[in-house]
């Protein structure tokens, strides 16, 4: 659906955010992961027509994006990162106006408004004005406002930050319903959503896409390479390839990766796309991943 | 140790280092244009170092402010910073420390370029002394009440934009109190209440007023009071600003706070597809509305709207029936009120108003951070640009609209006669260049991605447009003023005749030039995200298009505007002035003959604006000896015209400085004459404003010689007289005799006045008059034109003019003279006091110089009613020029002791005996011969018919002038006889005569009067004003010799 050919973008300081980015992504939730830096938001900004590439092509569904970015901005629904709305305005209204930017008719406005109103759970809220919302509140009128005008390419930049987990788990629900007949490009940092609700996943890192695929795909080879021990830093196996380390009940643990068991006590676990994620970064020289 | 980490923090800003680039650099500019000859350095450097505070401190402590103040806000960092132990208290006095010291640091630096230019003349301990003691009581407690006042704005408010307009208004507030306090720093400031000027002497905020009032009598208690009277206002702003933040924004509830939270319940919802469909027109509409009630919603652009008609009320209401001192207008008009609306405050108001509102249009959706998700809408970028701009047009209409009705309403309040055509007319022609610059505004924003840098193009494209900076620069062009044309204030006269012609050419280019912008932002815009501007590709080749027919309609109109005058400035024109003395000094002492009479032929063509001369000069050889060569010239500013000489030819031309060398075949012997013949044309400039000595348009024509005819000879008037000047030019320096030691140089004196006759054969349109000097010997109309035929019957002063008008003369017959007064036929009636009054003024002046010195000599003698031309009044011989507003439209206020329309009258009238008949010849001599003693003829003229009390109240008029204008002049004082400066020749000259009158009396004053006319008169020597005081002093006691040399010498 969405094919991105040997994008380039450097900016004035120097910074390669997007070096050379090939890849083809299909219709439906597709996740896109990277450490801080990776060039996560310069990819999303170039495909909603933010901001310009040196060099390479953008295609969705047959249309060149880069040369025809207003026929582009049709069909795309955005949520950035970070955003703020106008002060004085209700939700209501300024969802009335962005609808009306997109290009909705009044009878569509209307009846599209009322539904993401409901869906997002900001009826008893519409007439508020959305500069006083809480921060979740404020998200889920971002994501509304990116729902407007049914757009078949929808970027989310971190959609769930800020939102308790049950309203977590209602969006990610909600985009998985609505992903059907398009494309959601989901950029966060909780991977856990992604491999819950994606099915392809494109991870990059330093403006250089490093892996891309079906989430099962790229986990599988991972089978059986994944090893749980519970052990002191000083006491883990030497050359020990560790994905992870977390804390369970105050002791260490670390998430090893292992063709055969590491040490004695190391216990096999499942394969996770975090695992993926980690050994895709640790295997190339990203050392501050965890 | 917290301190340093403020600075640190602040060094770190660009805005901080473009302060400290702007300022010294516009210091460099202001100190070269404020330098003031024959000052001494002292009173320059407090004139400069004045200035330069005024001009400076409020702007960089107003753009520094918000970025050291509010930093916490504007980068959400407020709870972080909060949180740490620092305590409010201490935080905001680091915060004011810092500032306080950077706008120090910059206005230091500042002062120190001023101080190092003055240095460069010679290294003086008493200008680093004054630069230290300026600096530590001046400097510093004004920059500490600046910070103090933004402290506190930005505490209270916690917005960088009210702290914006809240220095605005500051800066241009306090220069319009500067102004009205008589501050000469800012060009045509007068002291227009004494109680205010003394009141603001001690209360000024900044102290400028006593220092500036210190040049003529020591202020330093007022001064002193003044600062300790600043230091407590500081300390009590300070701490009201402090306690004001106690209760911080933490400790408040948010208001309206809508909390949460309802669980998302996804199940029984619905989200059915909804097609984007294509509504332009709706998507304009609905992006111009919240465009347009973002901007409406702001209390600023209520206070600014609800401002402004008040202050044109305010301005109307209490100036539209101001003529002159002791003199209003009769029937105030709408004209008269848009005068004093339209072309100052609503240009110089509406243009900062175009910044802000521009500034508020195109960055709201950025500053409120949403511009990423408009931009990623499917609105189209010229969809957004066109909204803006429409937006911008409504609030121009609105701010026109309010300006509409303040001035109105002050008509009415005034019970003035009202035209709202006049008004909607004016506000039209105003409005468009706002809306231009207003535009071109909304286009940066749009274009450059940094706001940052974007205010930094439009404060240069300000600071080019309300600043002589290019000027200085010496790259004059009128260009560099954005979306400016001539145009200039309407009179009642003639309505916008003075300049209208010049407004469409202008606005026409700059619209052009405005709508190839805005093309250019609708593909290159930001949209608004300040993210990435599109990059220039093959299909964008069209935009070529409309720039280079903007290229080419500059260029066109430059050309336009060179061929009518060439651009000119002061740098040009004193290099033409040094030009021409290097190259033709030697024709100084060359002799050359004289014109002695003129034979004109000139067709006036009022309508078509143009005029055609036909002159033959006869010239006269005066001297003992043959003359080979003669120097012919023309003013630069004028095409070379088709000259011949009789019997010579040209050896050599010039054409950078428009003067010919020509030869006679056989040399011009004593006495001998030849003739010189010309054949030019004189078009009215459409592309300049019609004034001074050149009008030709179908209300007033008017042309005098000086500068439109060819001169003979070396022009003495176009040497350089600024010592500093001649020394960069590399010129010799020149001694300049004063006039009181002339009379010992009687070789410096001319041995002939330069007297000539005149025959003139004038045609002009039908029903027009022609006036000149001459009488009028012929007049009949052939096919549509009058021609008249005037001759002298005297010589005349070499001064020739000729004049058509549509106007009706008003004609007396007094002893044999021919008095005239013209003015517009269809106000014949309702000026007819006027009318009178000017023929009493002429006729008691002739009287009263027949009866005690000489009867005129000429048999006519007019004044005409005339737009404005430079100068209220002004003689020529035979001739003088009134201007309508004060001696037709005008009357005495309530309060006047006199008329004045009467006093400029008998002034100018007395300019035919002193100036046209002795006076005005002798090179060095200054001007007290010609307007002192035409202020004297006033003194008893107005006493003769008015009476003592009259005379009275004119003296006491002008001592309250020379006392004003003298405190504002910081240049050394000169005798009354010597003295170049205008209110020494016409204010001091009352206070001295009176002061002689009422001490020796009339009688020894007409006495020498009469030696003088009896010794110079033409033909003799041409008299000086030495000749005059001591023919005066001989008539005198001793000690009553003593007083004369007390107020003259």
């Amino acid at each position: 659906m969405l094919t991105l050919t040997n994008l380039n973008k450097k900016y004035p300081d120097g910074t390669h955010a997007l070096n050379d980015v090939s890849v083809h992504l299909p219709a439906g939730m597709v996740g896109l992961l990277g450490p801080n830096g990776a060039g996560k938001s310069s990819l999303m900004r170039t495909l909603a027509c933010l901001q310009s590439v040196d060099n390479g092509q953008v295609n969705f569904d047959g249309l060149n994006v880069l040369q025809h970015p207003e026929q582009m901005r049709k069909q795309l629904g955005y949520l950035p990162q970070q955003f703020g709305v106008y002060p004085n305005m209700s939700c209501v209204a300024l969802l009335e106006h962005i609808a009306t930017l997109k290009g909705l008719n009044k009878k569509d406005r209307k009846q599209q408004i009322d539904e993401l109103l409901t869906l997002l759970n900001l009826s008893s809220f519409a007439n508020k004005k959305v500069s006083h919302f809480s921060g979740g509140m404020k998200q889920r009128f971002g994501i509304a406002q990116a729902l407007l005008g049914s757009p078949k390419l929808i970027i989310l930049d971190e959609p769930t930050a800020g939102l308790d987990p049950a309203e977590r788990e209602s969006l990610n629900n909600l985009l998985v319903t609505i992903s059907k007949q398009r494309l959601v490009l989901l950029s966060t940092h909780i991977v856990e959503d992604i491999e819950n609700q994606c099915h392809f996943v494109a991870m990059i890192n330093q403006g250089q896409l490093i892996q891309s695929g079906e989430v099962a795909a790229l986990i599988k080879p991972l089978h059986g390479c994944v090893w749980l021990l519970d052990t002191l830093p000083s006491e883990l196996p030497q050359e020990s390839f560790v994905l992870s380390k977390s804390y369970r009940y105050g002791k260490p643990s670390f998430r090893v990766y292992a063709t055969s068991t590491p040490a004695e006590s190391a216990i096999p676990a499942e394969a996770t796309l975090q695992d993926s994620y980690f050994y895709e970064l640790k295997a190339r020289g990203c050392h501050t991943c965890y | 140790m917290l301190l340093i980490n403020e600075l640190r923090y602040i060094t770190r800003q660009p805005l901080l280092w473009l302060c400290f680039l702007a300022a010294p650099l516009f210091a460099y500019t202001l100190s070269a244009g404020l330098a003031v000859e024959g000052s001494d350095a002292i009173n320059q450097l407090k004139l400069h170092l004045v200035a330069l505070q005024m001009m400076q401190l409020a702007l960089l402590t107003g753009a520094l402010a918000p970025t050291i103040f509010l930093r916490d806000q504007i980068h959400n960092m407020h709870e972080l910073v909060a949180a740490t132990p620092i305590t409010f208290r201490k935080r905001a006095w680091l915060r004011l420390s810092a500032l306080v010291m950077c706008v120090f640091a910059i206005a230091f630096i500042s002062m120190l370029v001023v101080v190092t230019q003055l240095l460069s003349n010679g290294f003086d301990w008493h200008i680093i002394n004054l630069l230290f003691v300026n600096s530590l009581f001046m400097l510093f407690p004004n920059a500490c009440l600046l910070s103090v006042i933004a402290l506190w704005f930005c505490q209270k408010f916690s917005s960088a934009l009210v702290n914006y307009v809240v220095f605005a208004v500051l800066w241009i507030g306090y220069l319009l109190l500067a102004s009205v306090t008589g501050n000469p720093i800012l060009a045509g400031s007068s002291i227009i209440n004494e109680t205010s000027y003394q009141l603001f002497i001690w209360l000024d905020p900044f102290a400028y007023t006593a220092i500036i009032a210190s040049f003529s009598e020591p202020q330093g208690w007022i001064v002193a009071f003044n600062r300790v009277l600043i230091l407590l206002l500081t300390s009590l702003i300070y701490f009201s600003a402090v306690a004001s933040n106690q209760s911080n924004l933490f400790n408040k509830p948010v208001k309206n706070a809508v909390s949460k939270l309802q669980h998302v319940k996804v199940a029984n919802a619905s989200y059915r597809p909804a097609a984007a469909q294509s509504h332009g027109l709706a998507i304009f509409i609905t992006f111009y509305k919240v465009a347009l009630f973002n901007v409406l919603k702001h209390p600023i652009t209520w206070i600014v709207l609800f401002a402004c008609p008040v202050m044109l009320f305010n301005s109307v209401a209490s100036s539209a029936a101001y003529a002159e001192p002791l003199s209003v207008i009769n029937a105030t008009t709408s004209i008269d009120a848009i005068s004093h609306y339209a072309f100052d405050m609503q240009i110089l108001f509406g243009c900062l108003l175009m910044v802000l509102w521009s500034w508020q249009i195109s960055c709201y959706a950025r500053r409120f951070n949403m511009a990423e998700l408009i931009a990623a809408t499917p609105i189209k970028t010229n969809t957004i640009l066109y909204s803006q701009l429409l937006v911008l047009a409504t609030l121009v209409i609105t701010f026109s609209t309010m300006s509409f009705v303040g001035a109105s309403l002050a008509q009415w309040f005034i019970d003035s006669q009202y035209d709202a055509y006049d008004h909607v007319y004016v506000l039209c022609l105003t409005s468009l260049p706002l809306m231009l610059i207003g535009w071109v505004t909304v286009c940066v924003f749009n274009i450059c991605r940094s706001t940052l840098v974007a205010g930094a193009i439009v404060f240069v494209m300000l600071l080019l447009k309300f600043t002589p900076v290019m000027t200085y620069l010496g790259l004059t062009h009128t260009f560099w003023s954005l979306a400016w044309a001539p145009l200039q204030p309407p009179s009642e006269f003639w309505g916008y005749r003075a300049s209208i012609s010049s407004y469409w050419p202008y606005m026409r280019v700059w619209l052009l030039a405005g709508i190839s912008f805005i093309l250019l932002t609708c593909v290159f815009s930001h949209r608004g995200t300040g993210l990435d501007r599109r990059a220039v590709v093959r299909k964008d080749a069209w935009l070529i298009m409309p720039v280079l027919l903007c290229v080419g309609l500059f260029v066109q109109l430059h050309l336009r505007l060179v061929d009518e005058k060439p651009l000119t400035n002061s740098h040009k024109r004193e290099a033409f002035k040094a030009n021409y003395e290097k190259n033709f000094v030697d024709w100084q002492h060359k002799l050359q003959p004289q014109v002695s009479h003129l034979d004109a032929k000139i067709d006036f063509y009022p309508q078509q604006q143009f005029v055609k001369f036909d002159l033959t000069y006869t010239l006269k050889n005066r001297h003992p000896t043959a003359i080979k060569q003669i120097l012919v010239g023309r003013a630069g500013f004028y095409k070379w015209a088709d000259v011949k000489i009789a019997g010579a030819s040209q050896i050599a031309f010039y054409p950078e400085l428009n003067q010919a060398v020509y030869e006679f075949d056989v040399a011009l012997k004593p006495r001998e004459t030849r003739q010189l013949t010309t054949h030019f044309e004189v078009h009215q400039r459409t592309l300049w404003p019609a004034g001074g000595h050149q009008i030709i348009t179908p209300e007033f024509s008017y042309i005098r010689a000086v500068p439109a005819l060819p001169t003979i000879g070396y022009q003495v008037n176009y040497e350089l007289t600024d010592t500093q000047l001649r020394a960069q030019y590399g010129l010799q320096q020149k001694a300049r005799p004063l006039a009181s030691t002339l009379f010992n140089e009687q070789n410096k004196r001319p041995k002939h006045y330069e007297r000539i006759t005149m025959s003139s054969k004038i045609s002009t349109a039908a029903g027009y008059h022609v006036v000149t000097q001459g009488k009028q010997i012929a007049h009949q109309r052939e096919r549509e034109r009058e021609i008249f035929e005037f001759k002298t019957l005297t010589e005349i002063n070499n001064l020739p003019a000729w004049l058509t008008v549509p106007f009706t003369a008003e004609t007396k017959k007094h002893d044999d003279v021919t008095l005239q007064v013209l003015v517009k036929k269809q106000q014949l009636i309702e000026r007819s006091d006027a009318i009178a009054v000017n023929f009493h003024a002429m006729i008691d002046t002739l009287d009263w110089f027949k009866n005690n010195v000489v009867a005129y000599k000429p048999k006519q003698l007019s004044i005409i009613a005339a737009p404005s031309f430079g100068g209220t009044g002004y003689a020529l011989p035979q001739i003088i020029l009134i201007e309508d507003t004060v001696g037709f439209r005008a009357r005495p206020s309530d309060d006047a002791g006199f008329d004045q329309r009467y006093r400029r009258a008998v002034h100018e009238t007395a300019h035919q005996w002193f100036g046209h008949d002795i006076g005005n010849s002798v090179p060095a001599d200054s001007a007290f011969l010609v307007e002192s003693m035409a202020k004297y003829i006033e003194l008893v003229v107005i006493e003769k018919r008015y009476g003592k009390a009259a005379m009275n109240a004119l003296v006491e008029y002008e001592t309250k002038r020379y006392k004003q204008a003298s405190r504002m002049d910081i240049t050394a004082q000169m005798a009354l006889i010597d003295s170049t400066k205008n209110y020494d020749q016409y204010s001091k000259a009352t206070i001295a005569f009176a002061k002689l009158r009422k001490e020796i009396g009339d009688e020894a004053i007409i006495k020498a009067l009469n030696s003088v006319w009896e010794n110079h008169a033409h033909p003799n020597s041409p008299a000086t004003s030495m000749d005059f005081i001591l023919t005066l002093k001989e008539q005198v006691e001793p000690q009553d010799s003593r007083l004369i040399d007390e107020l003259i010498l």
